[in-house]
């Protein structure tokens, strides 16, 4: 139908806007995850204490929450200083997805970490390797293929709730959807098919390769 | 307190001047003429006339329009104290008609996208709703008078150097190379594609943001936008907040008069009896209010009045 | 066998002047819980502005959460028996569903339901507010019916987040179901116990500790997800509530800000006991009989 053709050049726009919102948060929460994993991990509970109540918060609250309070409320305080159009749909959104996922992806870390034997551990010890070394050539090497099943359903995850960020002025994929439904509400089952159908394009491919990935692991174990 | 506004869609052209209406409104009167003997036919306005008659309405005591209450402010919206009760500028002319009617009035509460249905439908006696004419809808509705003459009104920051020498915005060229924001699908979008479309280089053209849903002022109070593009009587209902349920917003101002303008009116079902006698006496109803300023104190109420404007369709 | 072995315990070095932070950590968590309390006290006249509001909203949240896991449950339920059934359309139409309704985003899904769905059978004349309304008569008691809209955008925000979660529920059913072992049911028949017996003392029992905590959790993400029913026209729940009355600050932002967190205390308040609650029945669940 001409309506789609038409709605094409956006809807795609609005797909490349996702899968870059996810390209950027996805790996600045796996970084902070694995900091936020490492201290909360940690002996000290000057590490611990704020490292797990960041996750006990994060995890309790809804992401549109503090999507807002990141967006509205943030903004609102950076507009007495002058500086809050560095707060915008972009930044606000890639800060939340990533904040909101690291909370996630930490705990992911720590199943991880903790999945692998502390024989390991002992034995790197005892053979004279520091704790460094033995976290970063014995430990993690080990727990990596246990977690990238768990990484990909939260990637996918992630680009579902990239939706959220249309909600304040984001020109993702569900913004474009909305515009084009303004113009069109005649079409307006046709439009929704097909933005369904482009997230699919997205998130399939990538949960049969979690899948795959899975099973081959769950062979080799 | 809701702040989402409205979800109307805007066509390109503007509708034809009154003569449809006129010429429907003069055949109404023909065919009753010549018809039956029991239709009294619609009154001539005489000086001085306080009555109208009220033959076609579908429930004899009750005039029935339609209209979405949900974001609608000014038009029709719920009063925050007392969210049973519906205020606006639209109930206020639809219960200025009724008592001229000697009716009461209620609005039914359709979806916006849906009022043309529902007066397909004759759920509704008729439409009042910001409602424009179009010529899609010139096919299936008739057009009552215009009873607003509406513009597209520039909201600036009032620190804003790059204004402080426009008085009144000529045309929507003032705001070139800028990012304006405004409703999805209002008619302000569909006038900034168009001016886009005459300019060829890239960095004049006006870098539209529209928002579904919420319209965040606060974004231009923020420095996020450089203006706003959208409807007066919104403009103003937000901005100097002039209604229950809006806090004026200080750091933005009103750039000079509307520009663009066109007419609100009300609309019913094309080849429905009860509306061919309904439309002259709607009409009837309006010349009344225009002439004795009921419909100028209602705009003056809501800081909608336009005196220049308003003249051209008759308000004194 | 467990070799006993008796082996010196191998601790990391130990730094310990770095244990100091711990003792200065207790006296800043004291210092931070007081700046808090001070925060909330500084704004109390917000506090006792807008908590009641809040949690009106609160109150319509959880109605909403718990009137949607048990549809979903419905829905989950149907599913699971779908895609476990003889017949190859009945499990092509539940993969179907399945595979799309998690593919895709809540919030599209809210829209279409809220918005398209409901615009489409408005026009054929489906308006569950007006049956709803006749049901009410009937028990003679319509005044607690609330404004059309409301009840109109509540409506189809619970089917929306049910049907959902109805097929997030499917897999874990699924799950459910098959892992309990066919042997089980033979070994239950064969000792004499009738169908609904094995079912009540031997299969349930056995599902039950594989289904509820994926189910406990759930409902947590749940609770969240129907804070995406703001987005929709009419749907006056906890997050609408704190938009609406932060959002006339824009002259105060520090109060708007305030605001903002204290309806993310509000749901931090809702949420974190039910997420404790959730860890608790895996533990006690984790244990086999």
């Amino acid at each position: 139908m001409d309506v789609l053709l038409q709605a094409t050049p956006t809807f795609l726009y609005g797909a490349l806007h996702t899968i870059i919102y996810c390209a950027v948060s996805f790996p600045l929460a796996l970084l902070l995850g694995l900091i936020l994993a490492l201290m909360s991990g940690s002996r000290f509970v000057w590490l611990k204490g704020p490292a797990r109540i960041f996750i006990e918060v994060i995890r309790s609250t809804p992401m549109i929450t503090q999507l807002f309070l990141i967006y509205y409320g943030l903004s609102a305080i950076l507009a007495t200083i002058n500086i809050a159009q560095l707060d915008n749909a972009w930044t606000a959104g890639i800060a939340t997805l990533a904040l909101n996922y690291c909370a996630y992806e930490a705990e992911v870390f720590r199943a991880g970490f903790l999945s692998v034997d502390h024989g390991q551990t002992e034995a790197a010890l005892s053979l004279g390797l520091t704790s460094q070394q033995n976290f970063f050539r014995i430990v993690l090497p080990q727990a990596v293929p246990l977690m990238i099943p768990p990484f990909v359903n939260d990637l996918i995850y992630m680009l579902k709730d990239s939706a959220i960020i249309s909600v304040i002025g984001g020109t993702e994929l569900t913004a474009a959807l909305e515009l084009a439904r303004e113009y069109n509400y005649t079409h307006t089952f046709a439009l929704f098919a097909y933005a369904m159908a482009l997230y699919l394009v997205m998130s399939l491919p990538t949960s049969y390769f979690a899948r795959w990935y899975e099973r081959r692991l769950r062979a080799a174990l | 307190m809701n702040l989402e506004l409205s979800r109307r869609t805007f066509i390109k052209r503007a509708g034809q001047a009154g003569g449809v209406v006129m010429a429907s409104g003069s055949l109404g009167s023909l065919i009753a003429a010549c018809g039956n003997t029991n239709v009294a036919g619609p009154r001539p306005v005489t000086p001085g006339a306080t009555t109208v008659a009220a033959q076609g309405l579908m429930n004899p005591a009750l005039l029935q329009w339609g209209a979405d209450y949900v974001s609608g402010a000014p038009y029709v919206f719920q009063d925050p104290s007392n969210p049973n009760h519906l205020i606006g500028f639209e109930v206020d002319i639809a219960n200025a008609i009724a008592n001229l009617m000697g009716v009461e009035q209620k609005m039914i509460e359709v979806c916006y996208a849906n009022l043309e249905q529902a007066l397909e439908a004759n759920q509704i006696d008729m439409i009042m709703n910001g409602w424009e004419k179009t010529p899609d809808r010139l096919k299936t509705e008739l057009f009552s008078e215009p009873y607003y003459r509406y513009g597209q009104q520039i909201i600036v920051r009032k620190d804003d150097t790059r204004f402080a020498s426009i008085t009144n915005p000529s045309s929507v060229a003032v705001l070139a190379g800028l990012s304006v924001g405004t409703g999805a699908g209002y008619k302000a979008q569909v006038i900034m594609e168009q001016y886009n479309s005459t300019v060829t280089s890239s960095s004049q053209k006006i870098n539209i943001v529209a928002y579904t849903g919420n319209i965040a002022f606060s974004d231009l109070v923020q420095h996020k936008l450089d203006a706003f593009f959208l409807d007066n009587p919104i403009a103003v209902y937000y901005v100097l907040g002039t209604g229950p349920g809006a806090t004026a917003i200080p750091q933005l101002k009103l750039l000079g008069n509307p520009i663009n303008y066109d007419n609100y009116y009300c609309a019913f079902k094309m080849g429905n009896p009860n509306a061919t006698l309904l439309l002259p006496e709607i009409n009837q109803a309006f010349d009344i209010l225009k002439k004795n300023g009921t419909l100028k104190k209602i705009y003056q109420h809501w800081q909608m009045w336009t005196p220049a404007a308003q003249a051209t369709i008759g308000i004194m | 066998m467990q070799q006993t072995l008796t082996v010196t315990e191998l601790k990391p070095k130990s730094r310990p002047w770095l244990v100091i932070f711990d003792i200065l950590f207790y006296v800043l968590l004291a210092a931070f819980l007081l700046a808090v309390i001070y925060y909330f006290y500084s704004y109390r006249g917000i506090v006792a502005l807008d908590v009641p509001v809040m949690l009106q909203g609160a109150a319509l949240t959880i109605f909403l959460s718990v009137t949607s896991m048990i549809l979903a449950a419905i829905f989950g339920f149907i599913g699971a028996l779908g895609r476990l059934s003889r017949f190859f359309l009945v499990r092509w139409i539940a993969l179907i569903y399945v595979e799309v309704v998690r593919g895709t985003p809540i919030l599209v899904q809210l829209f279409l339901w809220g918005y398209a769905i409901s615009g489409a059978l408005t026009q054929i004349g489906f308006n569950p507010y007006n049956i709803a309304y006749q049901f009410m008569t009937l028990l003679q008691n319509n005044s607690l019916m609330p404004d059309q809209v409301f009840f109109n955008a509540v409506f189809w925000g619970i089917i929306g987040l049910s049907f959902n979660y109805g097929a997030y529920l499917t897999e874990v059913f699924r799950t459910g179901i098959q892992t309990i072992d066919r042997g089980q049911t033979e070994a239950g028949l064969s000792l004499g116990l009738t169908s609904p017996q094995v079912m009540r003392h031997i299969v349930l029992p056995q599902a039950i500790r594989i289904t509820v905590p994926p189910f406990a959790n759930y409902f947590i993400t749940l609770v969240q997800d129907s804070a995406l029913l703001s987005t929709l026209g009419g749907v006056i729940e906890l997050q609408e509530t704190t938009t609406s009355l932060a959002s006339p600050l824009s002259s105060a932002p520090f109060t708007e800000l305030f605001v903002y967190i204290l309806g993310a205390v509000i749901f931090l308040a809702i949420c974190y006991p039910l997420a404790l609650l959730a860890r608790y029945l895996e533990g006690r669940f984790a244990v086999a009989y």
